[in-house]
């Protein structure tokens, strides 16, 4: 059976807080036993990002963000297609954001997923290179995964 | 939890701010593209074994670790003192080839050609991909997922996984490919040169046919008369994996060329109170200031670029494209919007070559690595990235443990040249302190567009989306006007 519903860790994972997606990833990854679920680690802006979630019913993104609130504040966006996203990883000079990948998609026809969701965790203000994250963010991460967990577990998941 | 309404407001600010500086006379004096900060690459990269290098550099960012990955493979190749068999090299190069034609086709397709295909008028709403998909046809759209997808699928086969590649390790490749790998390789590099052909007649159509845009690449408002620096084979043809580095002057004339080990004694930097990023300029010029002309050091690395210091294209059909781009434009060609003409070119002679390398009878060799024997040193490895010639430098102990690294990304190359691009476009549109706020955000955008930047890894790291912010200061230095995109 193919998974249909697709959990992204998104961001760089030498890059400090910015790994924080990857970390949350690898924790529901951790915590799964489900072949209808796929967990990837991806370092993508939104173009490539929009190619890897052709055929998914459902994705959640969880990426490092910078709006400027505390670092470790959890974020939720529900429709991440409609509008231009500040999230880390989904857009750059060289790349479409995932909003304008989304509607380049769906224009084309490509299978893409109905529901998209994002959970962002708020990064410390600056970036640096390394392994470890900020310690508001490592004390995100089981609360951000324990949101990925609960929308995994919803009901009202698309039938297979 | 905090529930996000997503609006305008929510963008991330502070990323490719462009600060511009008026006189008293409400002139521009300058203008500057400013980019975050991002420190501590070369730091985090020290102590680590330099065979890591090759894996580790490629995630400076997302956008070209392809790139990265080739030319830390053959810094530590240098390091070692070792060269990969010809299977390792010819491998390396395969990937190499459909890596840029994927890079290039998004590039004018999605991000820097709407701005041609629609129109540089066009408000920006319809100036993108989407915008590309009704004008040209919704086969368009197809035709480049599908093209990123070949290239993709090539680097995998060769590079052990999508986008982020780790085959190329000192001394060669880690694995072979199959008589199979090689055939499904074969068939998508063939499809890919009808593609390229099929780009560059979409560029002929409906660029060079239209008499506005011509006079747009032919006129003066993006031309700038600086140094051009690029890589070519020994026959000077351009050569993104390999060869020497080949700089001609405004008028075309030879400045020099050197091998990857000397490019200190070519290339300096200059270091701006206001800037993170640094300014290469070519040593032997000297640095005198952000402006163009033959006594100025400022020089420029893009398809263009590699178009004007070499000989011509080594693939016949990209050839045939080459000398029509001279015909019409002269060489060397300085209008900064020629700059996606040429990615074009190099787009078809990317595929010609991947077909070339494919069908090599050495290519599915299983003789892919030398083992190093030598004990490591210092070595430098250079390759041409899709926008401008990337350098590592690394130093280690006996033990091969990294004591120095240092990296002259692609877009870094471009940033004295982009800030020319960026100032003469301010120009065009505030003069004597009356601002055209309307157009302003179009003309910068397409100035810096066709260097076709990635801010991503020349500031070593991940920016946010550029919702282009442009401050606008007297004088005094005093914040007049900001206008955001």
């Amino acid at each position: 059976m193919t998974a249909t519903t697709l959990v992204v860790g998104l961001g760089n994972p030498i890059l400090g807080d910015d790994g924080v997606g990857w970390r949350v990833a690898e924790r529901v990854l951790g915590r799964l036993d489900d072949p209808d679920v796929a967990v990837l680690c991806l370092s993508l802006g939104g173009l490539a990002l929009m190619e890897h979630l052709v055929g998914y019913r459902r994705v959640m993104i969880v990426d490092a963000m910078a709006t400027g609130a505390p670092a470790g504040t959890l974020h939720w966006l529900d429709a991440p297609d409609r509008g231009e996203l500040g999230v880390q990883h989904t857009a750059s000079v060289h790349d479409l954001s995932l909003a304008s990948a989304l509607a380049m998609g769906r224009e084309l026809g490509l299978d893409l997923p109905a529901e998209i969701r994002v959970v962002g965790i708020e990064a410390a203000p600056e970036f640096e290179f390394g392994e470890t994250l900020s310690e508001p963010v490592v004390r995100a991460v089981p609360e951000a995964t324990r949101v990925v967990m609960a929308w995994l577990d919803r009901q009202d998941r698309a039938p297979t | 939890m905090q529930r996000i309404t997503i609006d305008p407001l929510t963008r991330l600010e502070g990323h490719g701010k462009i600060e511009i500086f008026l006189d008293e006379a409400g002139d521009v004096a300058n203008a500057y593209l400013q980019v975050p900060e991002l420190r501590g690459f070369e730091r985090f990269c020290v102590g680590r074994p330099v065979e890591e290098m090759p894996v580790l550099t490629n995630r400076i960012c997302g956008v070209c670790p392809e790139a990265h990955h080739m030319a830390a493979a053959k810094a530590a190749d240098a390091v070692y003192g070792v060269t990969p068999p010809p299977a390792g090299r010819k491998l390396r190069e395969l990937l190499y080839s459909a890596f840029f034609f994927a890079d290039h086709t998004t590039h004018f397709f999605i991000l820097g050609g709407p701005d041609f295909i629609m129109g540089p008028d066009t408000p920006v709403a319809e100036r993108n991909i989407l915008g590309v998909i009704r004008k040209v046809g919704l086969e368009i759209g197809g035709k480049v997922i599908q093209a990123r997808k070949y290239g993709h699928t090539t680097v995998e086969i060769i590079g052990g996984r999508k986008v982020h590649p780790c085959t190329a390790v000192p001394g060669g490749m880690t694995k072979a490919i199959s008589e199979e790998e090689r055939k499904e390789i074969e068939k998508m590099g063939r499809w890919a040169v009808e593609f390229g052909q099929f780009a560059l007649q979409v560029f002929h159509d409906m660029v060079l046919g239209n008499k506005e845009y011509l006079d747009l690449i032919l006129g003066d408002a993006y031309t700038h008369k600086t140094y051009y620096m690029g890589l070519v084979d020994a026959d000077n043809k351009v050569n993104f994996y390999d060869g020497k580095v080949r700089i001609v002057g405004p008028d075309g004339s030879l400045h020099g060329m050197y091998a990857a080990n000397d490019y200190t004694d070519w290339i300096a930097e200059r270091v701006e109170p206001w800037s993170y990023l640094k300014f290469p300029y070519l040593k032997k010029v000297g640095w005198k200031g952000f402006t163009d002309g033959a006594d100025s050091g400022v020089y420029m690395a893009t398809p263009l670029s590699r178009l004007n210091v070499s000989d011509g294209m080594a693939t016949p059909l990209a050839q045939a494209e080459y000398e029509k781009f001279v015909a019409t434009l002269g060489k060397p060609a300085h209008s900064r919007l020629a700059i996606h003409w040429a990615r074009l070119i190099e787009l078809l002679y990317a595929a010609e070559r991947w077909v070339e390398l494919a069908t090599d009878p050495e290519i599915t060799s299983p003789d892919v690595r030398v083992l190093p024997t030598e004990l490591p040193t210092e070595g430098v490895g250079i390759v041409e990235a899709p926008r401008g010639t990337l350098t590592h430098h690394y130093r280690t102990d006996q033990r091969g443990l990294l004591t120095m690294v240092n990296l002259v990304v692609g877009t870094t190359n471009n940033n004295a040249a982009m800030s020319l691009s960026i100032n003469k476009a301010a120009k065009s549109v505030i003069k004597a302190g009356t601002m055209v706020t309307e157009g302003l955000l179009n003309r910068i955008e397409m100035a810096y567009r066709a260097y076709d930047p990635c801010l991503g890894c020349a500031t070593h790291s991940l920016p946010g989306k550029i919702p282009l912010e442009v401050s606008i200061h007297d004088a005094s230095g005093a914040v007049i006007e900001v206008v955001r995109g």
